[in-house]
């Protein structure tokens, strides 16, 4: 029963505790309302459905205890986490290189 | 005539994995569930998927922060990605 005011009001919520702690939002992805993989009891509720949601921000590293406190103490956050920005690697991919067992053995001898 | 020094001409080009060159994301749950088994749900092997030491590597990270993030399933695969087309050697 997710309705739309709701979620609204949650995500202002967040963005404003992040930026309160000194954090520069850059993004906000929603990815979809779907059903949960698996039912998830939170807050005395078992959820089965839910809105995901992806924040892009920049901060300093000590946010991130005191807002996975501050998130879980909100009733609305099913599950919440902080990931690192993933940094795109350069795309040098140059395939399954054959391994030279022999080298390996002599070399270790 | 003396023999030309040169590398080997008839070398053929490195062998490839199935996901060389394609960026894993936790979050699309269609490609991490092709390796993983749709009866338990346990990701495959690399003698099965048949990928590089680094995409299999990042495979099963991503799977495992996708199972903690509420993403995708952990005992068993999501019923809409049964059909996809079969991509590890599997012997059910």
């Amino acid at each position: 029963s997710l309705l739309k005011p709701e979620t609204a009001a949650v995500l202002k919520r967040t963005v404003e505790a992040l930026m309160e702690r000194g954090a520069v939002v850059r993004n906000l992805e929603n990815l979809g309302e779907r059903s949960l993989p698996y039912k998830i009891s939170k807050h005395k509720e078992r959820h089965k459905r839910g809105g995901y949601f992806l924040v892009d921000f920049e901060g300093p590293p000590s946010i991130v205890s005191t807002m996975m406190d501050h998130l879980g103490r909100d009733i609305d956050v099913i599950r919440r986490a902080f990931l690192k920005h993933p940094v795109s690697k350069k795309e040098e991919c140059s395939g399954i290189i054959p391994v030279n067992y022999e080298d390996k053995l002599i070399a270790k001898k | 005539l003396q023999p030309v020094e040169m590398e080997n001409p008839y070398k053929e080009p490195p062998k490839r994995c199935v996901l060389c060159g394609i960026n894993v994301d936790y979050k699309n749950v269609q490609l991490l569930s092709q390796f993983v088994s749709p009866y338990t749900g346990r990701v495959y092997g690399r003698h099965i998927t048949g990928l590089c030491n680094k995409k299999q590597k990042e495979i099963s990270k991503a799977i495992k922060r996708a199972h903690v993030f509420g993403f995708m399933p952990v005992m068993f695969k999501n019923p809409s990605f049964l059909m996809d087309p079969k991509i590890c050697n599997v012997k059910y």
